[in-house]
């Protein structure tokens, strides 16, 4: 099972994908493609790899961190 | 930061007489940062001097710990009102995101690094050079040079997001692309003490 974390306000929200459910990968996906398409960097993590950024939709990964846009305070 | 700063100071006792030094830049902080710099040369250089800052240091560290409260507080009211919410219930509202945010933060740490944020809600990230990754959201990531702090960098999500998801969003950045941190990030001298 594949989890999304969305960094945001309410700490992080969780959306969880099982790689044998298409329906949950494509939405996973889509969501994926629209915070990405909103200045998200996308970070995967795998078995043995940890923390690569990522700019398509991994089904593989195990975790997904999506971190909102940043700037130099 | 818009606003451009310029510090005059005097040195006396150099034996020439008074000397004027200007030193302007686009930020107060790499101003103070010049400044300090230049003055710790003047000292290695054994020169008696005797500075004299028209705004003094102090009350610099409290403008600018103002303005970076100020901004803090109003992203966070920004927040507060997208999710409408307000008093006590923003308050637990708020502590549960932080638990939360810091459960994903010490999953993503490995073991060395999550002793550390435990025992001093801090951990150290070595890549081509040392960091430290503080706890909270701006200014908190200390770069280190043979066991010194050398630079602090500020670079964090531009809304209101837990502390916790702050550090883990540098702890990724600084992993995989150290330079992109450094270029897009914001530095300034470590001895800034408002944190």
């Amino acid at each position: 099972m594949g989890c999304l974390n969305v960094m945001g306000g309410r700490g992080h929200v969780s959306i969880r994908w099982k790689k044998a459910v298409p329906e949950d990968v494509e939405q996973a996906c889509q969501m994926f493609a629209d915070l990405v398409k909103a200045g998200y960097a996308a970070f995967a993590s795998k078995r043995g790899k940890k923390d690569v950024q990522i700019k398509e939709f991994d089904p593989e990964a195990t975790e997904i961190v999506m971190v909102p846009p940043i700037a130099g305070g | 930061m818009d606003k451009w700063d310029t510090i005059f100071w005097k040195t006396c006792g150099t034996g020439v007489g008074c000397k004027y030094v200007s030193v302007t830049t686009d930020s107060s902080t790499d101003a103070l940062y010049v400044t300090s710099l230049l003055l710790r040369s003047l000292c290695y250089s054994n020169v008696t001097s005797d500075a004299v800052i028209q705004e003094s240091p102090n009350a610099w560290f409290e403008r600018e710990s103002v303005r970076i409260q100020a901004e803090a507080r109003e992203r966070e009211r920004a927040e507060m009102q997208r999710q409408g919410l307000e008093g006590e219930e923003w308050e637990k509202f708020k502590q549960a995101a932080v638990r939360r945010s810091e459960g994903l933060l010490r999953r993503h740490l490995d073991f060395n690094q999550r002793l550390c944020f435990d025992a001093s809600r801090q951990f150290y990230v070595p890549m081509s050079r040392l960091y430290r990754i503080d706890y909270g959201h701006q200014r908190n990531v200390v770069e280190y040079r043979e066991n010194l702090e050398v630079h602090r960098w500020c670079l964090h999500p531009t809304e209101w997001v837990p502390d916790a998801d702050t550090m883990l969003a540098q702890l990724l950045l600084l992993r995989n692309d150290e330079a992109g941190f450094r270029n897009r990030a914001n530095q300034s001298s470590p001895h800034v003490p408002w944190n």
